[in-house]
């Protein structure tokens, strides 16, 4: 909340700055979550949360759920992938060691983002090179130490349509706590929402003008 | 021929014996870029910009070292550039700074973020561009931040860093070093090695 707080004010500072939008390239990587938001603020985008707090633990070869207008699919390469109590937050995470966490979306997301990190067999997180990739091949590297260490990409072209992270140690098991989807709503749901809103507040005025 | 087909062979089976990798790999951790680009058989030339004194240009150019045939050349589009305590900045914060290699690269990476003149690193958010338009975005207020590339496809020709102030401050666009993925000496002497023996090959043909 207060990272979001944050956010808006900058995007609020870069807006009064005649910045409004950040005009960039293909495909862009960010390493920080209030970067990111930042990002995908400035380029008209809403962002929907999947927390996986409504899965039980356990283990499945597969898993679906629904963040905003968005279902994302996960499974492991190899293997079975697992729900996991870690600080307080459910995380998902390949069953095995050394093995990749996919992820599909259907539609497509602009922007995908996430805690992405290791764990040990027992679950605690271990320092570990983390390797997230996109379907067109662009990809984050890097040493991630905790459970917040933060990956996410934004697309200014094609959606986003999945995206694989692994690990180069047999010991690792990749994990993932949130995922942020980040969507620009078509025109024509623009329009709609804009409806909406100004019927919204035209009922809301109508009925406050009876009440008076 | 058939010598040159077995030289050319042996560095494509080096390549993909040192592990497949993405079209372009962003690093902002610059021992995890340094294992990446020599796992793919190259070296590192550094520009430490050390021999540039303090002072202003409309355009810098300079070679890594150890020498490896590669020329950087440094411009700021607006009012050129600024060269302080081995460090490269714009002279005005609403420039771009802008890198061109000669030849291409297949990784690059530097210490790149933003300084106010006078007081060092500042705070405001950057962009990283490479030509082919994958980027890197975030904060900059770390003068040790890395921020490195590497191309398993196209070469990488350009490096443009933008800046986008957050507060009041004036923020330039900085860069400290800039660290090259060249070719392994190894990789090189195989490579002027095919060259002579396709030389001779066309030259008895």
């Amino acid at each position: 909340m207060k990272n979001t707080t944050l956010a808006v004010s900058i995007v609020a500072t870069l807006a009064g700055l005649g910045m409004s939008s950040i005009a960039s390239g293909a495909v862009v990587v960010v390493n920080s979550q209030v970067a990111w938001d930042v990002y995908v603020a400035a380029q008209g985008a809403t962002v929907a949360t999947e927390t996986f707090e409504s899965f039980e633990v356990g283990y499945r070869s597969s898993a679906t759920g629904t963040a905003g207008g968005t279902t994302w699919t996960a499974n492991a390469s190899i293997g079975e992938i697992t729900f996991q109590e870690l600080g307080g937050h459910r995380i998902i995470s390949t069953a095995l060691g050394g093995r990749t966490l996919n992820f599909t979306f259907a539609p497509g997301v602009q922007g995908i983002g996430g805690e992405m990190f290791g764990t040990n067999a027992s679950f605690a997180v271990v320092p570990a090179e983390i390797t997230v990739t996109l379907a067109d091949g662009t990809s984050y590297v890097n040493d991630q130490t905790s459970a917040s260490d933060f990956v996410g990409f934004y697309s200014n072209g094609a959606a986003i349509a999945s995206i694989s992270v692994s690990t180069s140690t047999e010991a690792t098991y990749v994990t993932v706590d949130n995922l942020y989807f980040a969507t620009v709503p078509a025109p024509g749901a623009l329009a709609l929402l804009s409806l909406a809103g100004v019927v919204g507040g035209r009922s809301r005025r109508r009925a406050n003008s009876a009440a008076v | 021929m058939k010598n040159t087909t077995l030289a050319i062979s042996a560095l494509v089976t080096l390549s993909a014996v040192q592990g497949a990798s993405a079209a372009v790999a962003v690093f902002t951790n610059w021992g995890v870029w340094n294992n990446a680009v020599t796992a793919e058989g190259h070296s590192v030339a550094v520009e430490t910009f050390n021999s540039y004194g303090p002072g202003t240009a409309t355009l810098l150019t300079g070679s890594p070292l150890p020498a490896s045939g590669i020329t950087w050349t440094a411009t700021a589009p607006t009012n050129g550039l600024v060269t302080d305590v081995a460090t490269v900045r714009t002279h005005t914060a609403t420039d771009d700074l802008v890198f061109d290699f000669e030849p291409g690269v297949q990784g690059i990476g530097g210490n790149i973020y933003t300084s106010v003149l006078g007081q060092g690193k500042s705070s405001a958010f950057i962009e990283v561009t490479l030509a082919d338009g994958v980027s890197y975005f975030g904060n900059s207020d770390n003068a040790e931040m890395f921020i490195g590339f590497y191309s398993d496809t196209a070469s990488i020709a350009k490096l443009t860093i933008k800046v986008y102030q957050i507060v009041g401050v004036n923020s330039h666009a900085t860069v400290d070093n800039l660290y090259f993925a060249v070719p392994a000496p190894g990789a090189l002497a195989l490579l002027v090695t095919a060259g002579l023996v396709g030389g001779r090959n066309r030259r008895r043909a």
